[in-house]
């Protein structure tokens, strides 16, 4: 039973090496690379994420600072323009207004012009009335009868005229 | 009476397996034989473990095999602290090699650890594994030093149980599977039928296991007693 | 002489009894320790059967030095 032999003894040594150097090289140096790597992998991941998510935070206070100023910007150019159109308003009220004056004014003249043509014509138009009376009147030479009836056919005929 | 010696006899003593013949006839045992049976079966089991790694998307074959490395990495790491990280593939060698050695007799084959002379060489190597990490991390006058701590008194202690240490844990693997090959041994010859199933799951799976994980704490006990 | 080596082979295996005595005073202790505090059960296990597997070796010292008695004195 007690059989200590020592090449017995050299060959388990041996194999027993062998066994570890196989174990370590097959075994244990591959696992812990996956391990590590993924350990790396999820580090940086996680790194990676955490960036992102700063970036993120600094992009949306910028934007909700620029929506802050759009919204006063928005309002000042609501102001400026009413403003504007008020002004506008009563920029065109007044010259409507300088414009109806002027065309009243314009065309007051015109019937004055107008009234001053009709005298006129109708001065003429007498003159010429006046004047055939006046050829008739020496063509019938006749006596005071005939110059009552010329006075009351002249005025009958411009009681006509102005009628 | 004489048939219950005689299996005895022969399942105690180590059997011839062949002899190399040179230097007059080498005897190589059959514990030897069995050893290379197990080195067969540990590589090609690795090969086949270890064949398609991923980082990414890992199947349930690789996600099984990261979580029992891890968790026996993790085991020894507790043990021995972060600065015995480069003694730990050793330990996974000798223990997963004691544990399968200790159940080969399921399979029928006779378990090489019943040979006293396996038992010697794995005490002797992991005794030289805790000198030589004692070494490195002290320095050889350190080491020698090392022995008059805490108290010069001790010294003469301190170096005996330099050999008591391994002999100790050599005699302890021995000793457990010796019982259990004479035990097993007398319930065949006695009961031939079917109690020899429970008490050879018994000796051989929770018994060898637990020889295994003693044999490779202590060890590692020691690695670290020496590390510091 | 088998007289004496009997003898001899049965005061050998009396350290059976050291690694009986200790290991029956450790689980009581053990299991005292569980109950008082459940969630350290597994770390409580396991330091249990590290030393149950220690003090056991010194019985298997003596059984084995007893085997040898019977095997090796003629």
């Amino acid at each position: 039973m007690l059989n200590i032999n020592f090449w017995n003894i050299a060959f388990t040594v041996i194999n027993l090496l062998v066994l570890y150097f196989f174990m370590r090289h097959f075994l244990v140096k591959p696992m812990q690379a996956i391990l590590e790597e993924r350990k790396q992998m999820v580090e940086r991941d996680l790194d990676d994420a955490t960036r992102s998510k700063q970036e993120a935070e600094k992009m949306k206070r910028e934007y909700e600072a620029s929506i802050q100023n759009a919204d006063a910007e928005a309002d000042r150019i609501v102001e400026t323009a009413k403003a504007r159109g008020t002004e506008e308003y009563n920029r065109i009220l007044a010259q409507a207004k300088t414009d109806a004056t002027k065309k009243m004014e314009e065309a007051d003249r015109t019937i004055a012009l107008e009234r001053e043509k009709t005298l006129s014509d109708l001065r003429a138009s007498v003159a010429d009335l006046a004047m055939v009376a006046t050829a008739k009147l020496l063509a019938e030479q006749s006596g005071p009868q005939n110059d009552r009836n010329c006075y009351d056919a002249f005025l009958s005929q411009s009681g006509e005229k102005h009628d | 009476m004489d048939g219950l010696v005689d299996s005895l006899m022969e399942e105690l003593n180590c059997q011839v397996a062949f002899t190399i013949p040179i230097f007059g006839g080498i005897d190589v045992l059959e514990s030897v034989a069995v050893t290379w049976i197990i080195m067969g079966i540990m590589m090609v089991a690795t090969l086949i473990l270890v064949h398609g790694l991923k980082v990414r998307k890992i199947g349930t074959k690789q996600a099984v095999l990261e979580s029992g490395f891890t968790f026996i990495w993790n085991f020894f790491e507790e043990l021995l602290g972060k600065e015995g990280t480069d003694y730990i593939p050793y330990l996974i060698t000798v223990v997963l090699y004691i544990g399968i050695a200790n159940m080969i007799g399921l399979l029928g084959f006779k378990s090489p650890t019943k040979d006293l002379n396996v038992t010697i060489s794995l005490a002797v190597m992991s005794i030289i594994l805790v000198e030589v990490a004692g070494i490195r991390k002290k320095g050889v006058k350190g080491w020698i030093k090392s022995f008059a701590e805490p108290i010069p008194i001790i010294a003469p202690i301190n170096v005996l149980e330099l050999f008591i240490r391994p002999l100790s844990l050599c005699m302890r693997l021995f000793g457990n599977v010796l019982g259990a090959v004479v035990v097993m041994a007398l319930i065949k010859y006695l009961v031939p039928l079917v109690a020899p199933l429970p008490f050879s799951f018994y000796f051989d799976i929770f018994d060898g296991v637990i020889q295994a994980y003693v044999f490779v704490f202590l060890t590692s006990l020691y690695i670290k007693e020496a590390i510091e | 002489m088998t007289g004496l080596i009997a003898i001899g082979a049965a005061v050998a295996v009396i350290t059976g009894i050291g690694a009986g005595l200790g290991i029956g005073m450790a689980t009581s202790k053990a299991v005292d320790a569980i109950a008082r505090q459940p969630e350290a059960d597994g770390k409580i296990t396991k330091a249990l059967l590290l030393g149950c597997a220690l003090a056991e070796a010194t019985a298997i010292y003596g059984f084995v030095i007893g085997l040898l008695i019977i095997l090796f004195l003629k």
